[in-house]
């Protein structure tokens, strides 16, 4: 790679001497292949040509890496530096600053090097120290320091910059990129043009192209560098969203490896030195820097060419490929911002850094893109686990699973051989149990593979869920890593124990923030009362960190709802403000911080104004109807009172809603087991131990129960889970709601319903019975309209005669009236529901009806039937 | 893209075609020039300065090759972006990578142009009793397209220097005919992330003042 140091030749003293007087050597050149040495621009005077320098400054090709001048001196060419002196005692090294090729006629042509220096005079000139070639912010503050006569120009362009900033304040880092780009842009001229101000500057400028070109760069680069981190902070900002997608990509391939993406195991040594080398991107303050940061990266490949005397050539396909690989392999989490950082703040151009930067951005880009995700491999190993495993999972027949989890019979040289061929062989005692090299099961394999259907099934077995292998983590721990979230439920609902610490003290939840998986983190978070959220992992950080650092605003958001702490500092004693990518985030922690304080303050109010809440409410209503409702023994539900419990609430009405028994059960707090511990006795009064163990357990599960989930608690409209397990017909719900306390006559807030209205309402036969069935149920409750549920059965679904039927048979009044001072039966009679006003009128005429047997009943129906025949009689 | 007229207009020629074709090898032996068999600089593949003065004109070459795999074929926009010339290359022994040159031609005229100068390279002529893709085929492609063709061997070191001169003259000829016609102000205009500071400096000769680095 060349320097950034360019002049035009054809200005250059020196060459036009050669060009003008001694064309004949500019011949001989491109004949025979001499090389041509020409010193910088104003490197020599005018005095100092001579023949003798001329003929010095020519080289004749020798053998490799070996040239003669014309004057018979050698000089050695090493690292693009040309040594003049073998022994190297005056340090005479003259460094070629580029190659121009000067084409004669087609395909004539010699070779041009512009060097920094000229060979061989023997006068020492004391010439400038300013650096040609600026490669960082410190060669930039020299050079300024230098030409800009000390300190001042360099203090006046910081005291802009920091005029900048307290201008911009006011959230900057909201602002769209382009009004960044402009306000940046507006602060670079201004410092150029302070520059400009000095004539001697100017003046040099205008003679030296590459002079003009330096102080550009090296302004641009000083004041970006006293912009300081908050620039980069902004852009952070600007693309949170982008490189919050890319962090997630990158720390979900950690098992990439050098094989996935083809780079060559030879190369591994140098990955490690780049591997360094880019994780410093972030401490690079100027887009200077930063490119050249990633200049060293391309450079360690490029001079380790040699190896095992081969050349080895780094191509751009092994270049990219490095790259990602780089990429994947450092903790960095803005490379997003980055790159757009030095893309859009780079205000002088480049063609040989651009290069660097196309190619950042293809790696990024790849990475983002779904080709990326074919990269990773599935890894087959052909052990007698993995054999086992395979042999089992594809199984679809349970029986047969069943049969072959008891292993196989062996043939063996005799039973009870012992030889190493036969213990191979050995029927495994239980072969489901067997571990692989890491000390994994089944369980956490088919966790691992998303087997729903399989890890199902093997919960059946006498597994321990909460089996750690080598790394300490259990099955939850491998489902939370790699985003699984239905398996994390199955996992949870089979008790698995959520806080369980791997050996890096992470529980589930910390890597399912660390990989980005919302989704889990929502399923362990709203589906397990139990999981602690501030949890320190061995690095003093909590879940709340670790989604931080990669900056996943969804999850920070989850965390930050369900109770985690901004307080905690990590080891290295950072708190969570520091470690805040970007504005958003941080204005989060900011809203939560004092939401926090506020909701404190808020819940010692709150405990002591439940009661006035119900009131409120109940004063909505009218006093009429608020009587009304204390004379029928309606109650109403126990509001959520916190977004905790409404989202517990909300999770048992969808289970309820899907009939989720065993879910309902668990967010009920049972345990689906405990449920059956009443029948488990012997017989009724048992009294030996193993049935008093279960009588104690059974207690103590509902003493969890009560403390765990009050099952009268409604949601905001006042709907209480009994409310949805009526309207849907779930009965065997309904039932556990009812043995758990749930009050019968319960309503909402808004229309009165109990949850007999809703049964009714639905047509869910069977649990209008399992309603009636409990002695205390309100027939009659009225709801705000002050219809009865018997209204509903007639009016809305007069078809369903079976409801009404065991309505009146269960005492149900059709003669109550509603706000509109009507009747049920005078609605029907208008309505001309024949069948229905029959029935209503006989169970006034016999009101024994309602106390007839299943008997009777019978005979009542086929009475009905005749009645279809026979009903204009009536 | 000349930065001003005293500086010296830098081009950028992408290198494009199918893994295996030979462009890296293009490259190296364009570097490994025959009178400097030992490079100066230690070689890189990927990414090649090149300062040409054709007769008295100067020219760098910026030659970036470009990631040839399949799986890398959607990054190629990043890659030729902004480009002046594209040299694109296909094995004369596989009809397959001559297709490959016909899809890179579309989409680089649909991207970028009538700008762009192109350069069809048939290489590994060393390899002629093999050949799959005729002759006349390539040819009248290429001037159906509106690009140059050439036959190379990077083995052999023939036609490489030649097809790089070549395209290096094309694209001088057009960007000198452009700025014939006074189009600066589009130039500008491809530069998108340049700021334009020439109104702020004060008597810095306002041909110098586009700023940018004469892409050294």
């Amino acid at each position: 790679m060349w320097s950034n140091y360019d002049e035009d030749l054809s200005q250059n003293e020196f060459f036009k001497q050669i060009k003008e007087n001694h064309a004949d050597i500019l011949e001989k050149a491109a004949q025979e292949g001499w090389i041509v040495c020409v010193p910088r621009k104003g490197i020599l005077k005018s005095e100092d040509f001579s023949m003798q320098l001329i003929l010095d400054h020519i080289l004749i090709p020798n053998s490799e890496d070996h040239y003669t001048t014309m004057n018979k001196k050698d000089v050695q060419l090493n690292k693009r530096c040309l040594i003049l002196d073998q022994n190297n005692i005056f340090h005479t090294d003259v460094e070629v600053l580029f190659e121009e090729t000067h084409y004669i006629e087609k395909s004539v042509k010699y070779l041009v090097w512009c060097v920094n220096s000229p060979l061989f005079l023997r006068r020492t000139r004391k010439h400038s120290l300013t650096p040609v070639v600026l490669t960082s912010i410190q060669d930039c503050i020299d050079f300024l320091y230098l030409e800009g006569f000390g300190r001042n120009l360099l203090e006046s362009i910081q005291n802009l910059c920091v005029k900048f900033w307290t201008t911009h304040n006011n959230e900057f880092e909201m602002e769209t990129l382009q009004s960044q780009k402009d306000s940046i842009g507006n602060l670079y001229s201004q410092c150029l043009q302070l520059c400009f101000k000095s004539d001697i500057i100017r003046d040099k400028c205008d003679k030296n192209i590459n002079y003009l070109d330096n102080f550009k760069l090296s302004i641009e680069t000083y004041m970006q560098y006293c912009l300081g981190k908050k620039l980069m902070y902004s852009v952070n900002t600007l693309e949170h969203f982008t490189d919050c997608i890319v962090n997630k990509i990158i720390r979900n391939s950690f098992n990439v490896g050098l094989e996935d993406l083809n780079i060559s195991i030879d190369l591994n040594e140098l990955i490690i030195d780049a591997k360094y080398e880019i994780s410093r991107i972030n401490s690079f303050i100027t887009v200077l820097d930063k490119i050249n940061c990633l200049s060293r990266i391309f450079n360690i490949f490029n001079n380790k060419t040699l190896k095992d005397n081969q050349t080895f050539y780094v191509t751009s396909d092994d270049y990219l490929q490095i790259l990602i690989y780089l990429i994947l392999k450092t903790n960095n989490p803005n490379w997003v911002a980055n790159l757009t950082y030095i893309k859009e703040f780079q205000f002088t151009d480049n063609s040989q850094t651009n290069f660097f930067v196309v190619n950042l951005e293809a790696a990024i880009s790849f990475i983002k893109s779904n080709e990326f995700l074919n990269t990773k491999k599935s890894s087959c190993d052909n052990t007698i686990f993995s054999k086992l495993y395979n042999k089992f999972k594809n199984k679809q027949n349970i029986a047969e699973l069943y049969k072959l989890m008891q292993g196989e019979k062996a043939q063996l040289c005799h039973p009870l051989c012992s030889c190493p061929k036969c213990e191979t062989k050995k029927p495994h005692d239980k072969p489901y149990k067997i571990l692989n090299n890491l000390n994994q099961n089944f369980l956490i394999i088919a966790s691992m593979e998303n087997q729903l259907d399989f890890l199902e099934f093997l919960l059946t077995l006498d597994y321990e869920i909460d089996f750690q292998d080598d790394f300490g983590k259990t099955a939850l721990h491998y489902a939370a890593e790699i985003g699984l979230q239905d398996i994390l439920m199955l996992l949870i609902n089979a008790q698995a124990n959520v806080n369980i610490l791997d050996n890096d003290k992470n529980t589930a939840l910390h890597l399912a923030c660390d990989r980005g998986h919302d989704n889990c983190v929502k399923a362990l978070i709203y589906s397990s009362p139990f999981v602690e959220i501030n949890l320190q992992n061995t690095s003093g950080e909590t879940p709340l960190f670790l989604a931080t650092r990669w900056g996943y605003f969804d999850i920070i958001k989850i965390l930050l709802e369900n109770g985690a702490s901004v307080c905690i500092k990590n080891n290295r004693d950072l708190s969570i403000y520091k470690l805040s990518p970007n504005l958003y985030i941080t204005k989060l922690f900011k809203q939560f911080g004092k939401q926090k304080s506020n909701n404190i303050i808020k819940e010692v109010i709150n405990s002591t104004k439940t009661q006035d809440i119900i009131l409120n409410i109940s004063e909505a209503c009218s006093n009429k109807l608020l009587t009304g409702l204390q004379q029928q023994g309606l109650t109403l539900g126990t509001p959520a009172k916190s977004p905790n419990e409404l989202k517990k609430l909300d999770l048992l009405f969808k289970a309820i809603i899907n009939n989720d028994l065993p879910l309902s059960c668990f967010y009920l707090g049972y345990n689906s087991n405990t449920l059956d511990y009443d029948n488990t006795k012997c017989h009724p009064l048992c009294t030996c131990n193993k049935c008093s163990n279960n009588e104690d357990d059974s207690v103590l599960a509902s003493n969890i129960t009560l403390d765990k989930f009050n099952v009268n608690m409604c949601n905001i409209e006042g709907f209480t889970p009994l409310h949805l397990a009526a309207k849907y017909g779930r009965t065997e719900i309904l039932r556990i709601l009812l043995d758990s306390g749930a009050p019968l006559n319960v309503c909402d807030n808004k229309t009165f319903y109990t949850p007999l209205h809703l049964a009714v309402m639905f047509q869910r036969v069977q649990t209008v019975k399992e309603l009636l069935k409990c002695g205390n149920c309100n027939v009659d409750a009225q709801d705000v309209k002050g219809n009865t549920p018997l209204y509903y059965a007639c009016v809305r679904n007069s078809n369903n005669l079976k409801i009404i039927e065991s309505l009146l048979q269960n005492g149900a009044d059709c003669q109550k009236r509603n706000c509109k001072e009507q009747t049920v039966l005078q609605i029907c009679e208008v309505k001309n529901l024949f069948r229905v006003c029959r029935m209503l009128r006989e169970s006034m005429g016999y009101p024994a009806l309602a106390k007839l047997d299943k008997a009777c009943s019978i005979s009542n129906e086929n009475y009905f039937d005749d009645d279809v025949n026979g009903f204009e009689f009536l | 893209m000349a930065n001003s007229s005293s500086a010296t207009p830098s081009f950028k020629v992408v290198l494009l075609g199918e893994g295996c074709v030979g462009k890296t090898s293009l490259v190296l032996r364009y570097v490994e020039d025959k009178f400097n068999n030992k490079h100066i600089t230690t070689v890189q593949a990927s990414f090649l300065n090149k300062k040409i003065n054709i007769d008295g004109k100067r020219i760098t070459l910026a030659i970036w090759d470009t990631a040839g795999q399949e799986k890398f074929h959607a990054l190629g926009p990043i890659y030729y972006r902004s480009s002046n010339g594209a040299v694109l290359v296909y094995d004369i022994t596989d009809q397959d990578s001559f297709q490959k040159v016909k899809t890179w031609v579309k989409e680089l005229r649909k991207m970028l142009g009538r700008e762009v100068c192109l350069a069809i390279v048939g290489n590994k002529i060393d390899l002629e009793k093999d050949r799959t893709v005729p002759v006349q085929e390539a040819e009248e492609y290429a001037t159906k397209v509106g690009a140059l063709h050439f036959f190379t061997s990077a083995k052999l070191n023939e036609g490489v220097e030649e097809t790089f001169l070549s395209l290096a003259k094309q694209m001088l000829a057009k960007s000198e005919e452009k700025e014939a016609n006074g189009n600066l102000s589009r130039q500008n205009s491809l530069r998108r992330n340049m700021l334009v500071v020439t109104d702020d400096e004060p008597e810095t000769a306002p041909t110098k003042s586009c700023c940018g680095a004469g892409g050294a």
